[in-house]
């Protein structure tokens, strides 16, 4: 019996009975044996997790800088400067938590062949492809490295004999590692319950050029992001959505407070803010099992525009930087290194009860602070008091000193109970020239005296101190021991320094651009409490008219101004 | 002696042809007997271990978008409850939500076909309002189908009559997923799969084939024979573990082989 489409619905229309007879009939003369060379699947398993990444420089400029390639200063700067990309792209590790792979390799392309030059490799890595050109830079972007592979994002910059090198600077690595990201179906993995990143809405290279213009922007991050099962089939990605992430804090580090959402999306002004996601519930179960991708809820790519035109405003600023030569690139890291900071000029006066001749003591002091890149917490002090006289008690009397000291702070922010705690080890030279009367007789005479005469004393110092601050006012307690020795073969004088004073800067002066710097005036006010000990070991013990030793207290109040940047 | 030689000679060709008889028909019901007797799998662990989004170059449903309309370049999807269709088929409705953020993150082309929103939906069969009626496409490469004259597609239609509505203009009940011995694991409607031994029929030809009946130049290519009879043993949902009854060849199952199910 053939049984055919026709009959079957014949009978199906009809309700027949169930053809049972079919069995003995069918079963007698069929071979019932079925074979197929399919069999169901294990469940496939497309589900896009971190990946490794390969990154291939390759130069595209001729045979001269092929050959630069090939000398040991390319290969090390490529292994830095790949190192720092790299970095970026890690899962977590990039700008604003993003990131989506696990372990980088970088490579070299020399004659169509990739060579290994820093990184560790693992197997069935993307392949990021750096082609630096005559004309433009470009960094394509692969999901695999088979020749026909998806380009999953690219980006590209004018061309530079110094394109490469542009990557040694963070911002730079940052800004376009963010670009590539930002173009992917995702642009990082969930790894905890919330996002936390500090990140700078305007940021400076680290190369200054000749114009001094060293500053570009930085789009804001997204308000809202989704997170979701990521899988791929066919080159398309497929998301399950599972929930998102809304921005919970955009905090202004400086102003230690929620920035306000409108100022910093038109101004972009400020410096450096603290930025947090927060995953939601059905997120953080999920991830707990399974891969979860985040991405902006706008989708990908919507702000490539605005990072394509930072990356062309940064790798402008670089390219001019890094052409104005070496030198020009050392003296200009440091200028970048002295970023921010500020240099004050204060006045004050003794106004503790004391002798004649200290009520005449008044101070002067030049102070300098930088903050930014590797002299960040270099503190500089010049310190003089007036050289006063006083002959009321028969004798001369003469007292003034003066001191270079130079320091760097080490500093943490305390959160909720100070803005910034420091300890300052200093190094410093001092000069004094003291004759000092320590007792006088009944008439009132002079009968004791002592002479601290040291014309260069090395001194250790140890400074401690705390930090409230906000937009226009710092507050700074601190406390300090300074030692001096003298180093002179006529006198073994030594000083030994206790203070404690309170410093406040009051940013409440006049704001003016100097080139493409802004500087910002300010107030200072200050009052200083300590206990000078003098010493000189060199007096003999039968100069009975003469002191080895000297202490007096003193305090001074003053005030002054200063110009940050 | 001739004659008795004669009837002990017939005797014997009849005891020989009886033993052959015999052990043919005893090999064979043997045989029927031993796929009676056969374990049937169990349809919700059969079909639980079974990657169907696994499954390459399928010619069935497996995933259906169903959009408001094909406007350009990002259309609209229509959501229904949550995992009714999976509940009432085998088959997924694709998540609107999901769709419209895997848009947002895949790169289009600048004009969009249907199978570059099947593509991003994961779907190979797109159903969408046009005009005064539904239209459908299916497959890789597809051809829009006239779905339904009359009526639009919105969220508060109930999925599983559009499911049905599909198998109905495709012309088929179900689709073998999988064979073990002499099981068939079919895909269909769980309303399809209700009756106790359900029968159906397994079409011959017919792996390749989107549709088997309507007005679509394929159908024209399908020989509508039988290649084997089909028995429900047991059903989850969606899935149907189907005995092999009869076959008319020895040809194997195929993945993709439609089944037309008697009512």
């Amino acid at each position: 019996m053939v049984i055919t489409l026709e009959n079957f619905r014949k009978r199906r229309q009809k309700n027949l009975p169930r053809q049972r007879s079919l069995l003995g009939v069918a079963g007698i003369l069929s071979q019932l044996l079925i074979t197929t060379s399919w069999s169901a699947s294990a469940a496939s398993n497309n589900e896009t997790a971190p990946s490794p990444l390969k990154i291939v420089w390759i130069r595209d400029l001729g045979r001269k800088d092929a050959e630069s390639i090939k000398s040991k200063g390319g290969v090390k700067d490529w292994a830095a400067a790949c190192t720092k990309l790299a970095a970026n792209l890690m899962a977590g590790k990039g700008v604003w938590g993003t990131g989506v792979f696990t372990v980088a390799s970088c490579y070299i392309q020399d004659k169509g062949v990739d060579k290994f030059t820093a990184g560790k490799d693992a197997p069935n890595p993307w392949v990021l492809r750096f082609i630096e050109g005559e004309t433009e830079a470009t960094l394509s972007l692969y999901a695999s490295e088979n020749k026909d592979a998806d380009l999953m994002a690219s980006a590209k910059f004018p061309g530079s004999v110094w394109a490469m090198t542009f990557f040694s600077d963070k911002g730079f690595a940052e800004l376009v590692s963010l670009r590539l990201l930002n173009e992917l179906p995702m642009m990082g993995f969930v790894r905890k319950g919330s996002l936390e990143k500090s990140l700078d809405l305007k940021k400076s290279v680290a190369f200054v050029p000749p114009s001094g213009k060293r500053v570009y922007t930085v789009p804001a991050p997204p308000l809202l992001l989704k997170t979701f099962r990521v899988s791929h089939a066919d080159g398309a990605y497929l998301t399950d959505l599972t929930g998102n992430a809304a921005r919970s804090a955009f905090v202004d580090v400086k102003a230690g407070s929620e920035s306000d959402e409108k100022k910093v999306m038109t101004n972009k002004s400020a410096g450096k803010y603290f930025v947090t996601w927060t995953f939601d519930a059905a997120t953080q179960t999920a991830s707990k099992n399974q891969h979860l991708a985040f991405h902006d809820a706008q989708g990908a790519g919507k702000l490539v525009p605005e990072l394509d035109d930072s990356i062309n405003e940064a790798a402008k600023i670089l390219d001019e930087a890094l052409a104005a030569g070496m030198f020009s690139k050392l003296l200009t890291g440091i200028k970048a290194n002295a970023a921010s900071g500020f240099i004050g000029l204060r006045y004050g006066k003794q106004v503790l009860a004391g002798s004649a001749l200290l009520k005449k003591l008044t101070f002067f002091g030049l102070i300098a602070e930088f903050r930014g890149g590797i002299v960040n917490g270099l503190r500089y002090y010049y310190d003089k008091t007036s050289q006063v006289t006083d002959s009321s008690n028969g004798v001369p009397e003469k007292l003034g000193w003066s001191s270079h000291t130079i320091g760097k702070s080490f500093g943490t922010s305390l959160s909720h109970v100070v803005d910034r705690i420091d300890f300052t080890p200093k190094l410093g030279i001092w000069a004094l020239d003291a004759n000092l009367v320590r007792s006088v007789d009944d008439q009132g005479i002079a009968s004791s005296t002592g002479k601290f005469y040291m014309p260069r004393g090395y001194s250790l110092n140890l400074e401690i101190g705390a930090e409230w601050n906000s937009s226009w006012y710092k507050v700074r307690p601190w406390v300090s021991y300074d030692y001096a020795g003298a180093v002179s073969a006529v006198s073994k004088s030594t000083i030994t320094a206790i203070k404690a004073g309170l410093d406040t800067f009051l940013t409440i002066g006049p704001s003016f651009k100097l080139g493409s710097t802004n500087y910002k005036s300010a107030l200072l006010g200050f009052v200083v409490a300590e206990k000078l000990s003098l010493a000189d070991k060199s007096v003999k013990a039968s100069e009975d008219s003469k002191i080895d030793a000297f202490s007096m207290t003193l305090t001074f109040v003053g005030a002054g101004v200063a110009i940050s940047w | 002696m001739v004659m008795s030689s004669r009837i002990h000679n017939a005797r014997i060709h009849h005891a020989v042809r009886c033993f052959y008889v015999i052990a043919f028909l005893s090999g064979s019901l043997d045989q029927a007997y031993g796929k009676l007797a056969e374990t049937a799998p169990d349809a919700k662990d059969w079909s639980s271990s079974l990657d169907i989004s696994g499954i390459k170059d399928v010619t069935f449903p497996r995933k259906v978008l169903i959009l408001q309309s094909l406007e350009k370049p990002n259309p609209t999807a229509i959501s229904f409850k949550d995992d009714l269709c999976e509940e009432n088929s085998f088959l997924t409705c694709a998540n609107a939500e999901s769709f419209d953020y895997n848009l947002k993150v895949n790169k289009l082309p600048s004009a969009p076909k249907p199978a570059d929103f099947m593509k991003y939906s994961g779907a190979n069969v797109i159903l969408f309002n046009s005009g005064a009626g539904i239209d459908l496409f299916v497959g890789k490469k597809p051809e829009k189908i006239n779905f339904s004259k009359a009526g639009k597609l919105n969220d508060k239609l109930n999925p599983v009559k559009i499911l049905k509505r599909l198998f109905d203009v495709l012309g088929y009940d179900g689709v073998v997923l999988a064979e073990k011995g002499s099981f068939i694991l079919v895909g269909s409607l769980k309303s399809s799969l209700q009756k106790e031994r359900l029968q159906g029929i397994l079409l011959e030809n017919s792996s390749d084939e989107w549709i088997i009946e309507g007005k679509s130049k394929s159908t024209a290519s399908v020989k509508n024979s039988g290649a084997a009879l089909l028995q429900l043993d047991n059903a989850n949902g969606g899935f149907g573990v189907f005995r092999l009854l009869a076959q008319n060849t020895g040809a194997a199952a195929k993945i993709g082989q439609k089944i037309i199910l008697e009512h």
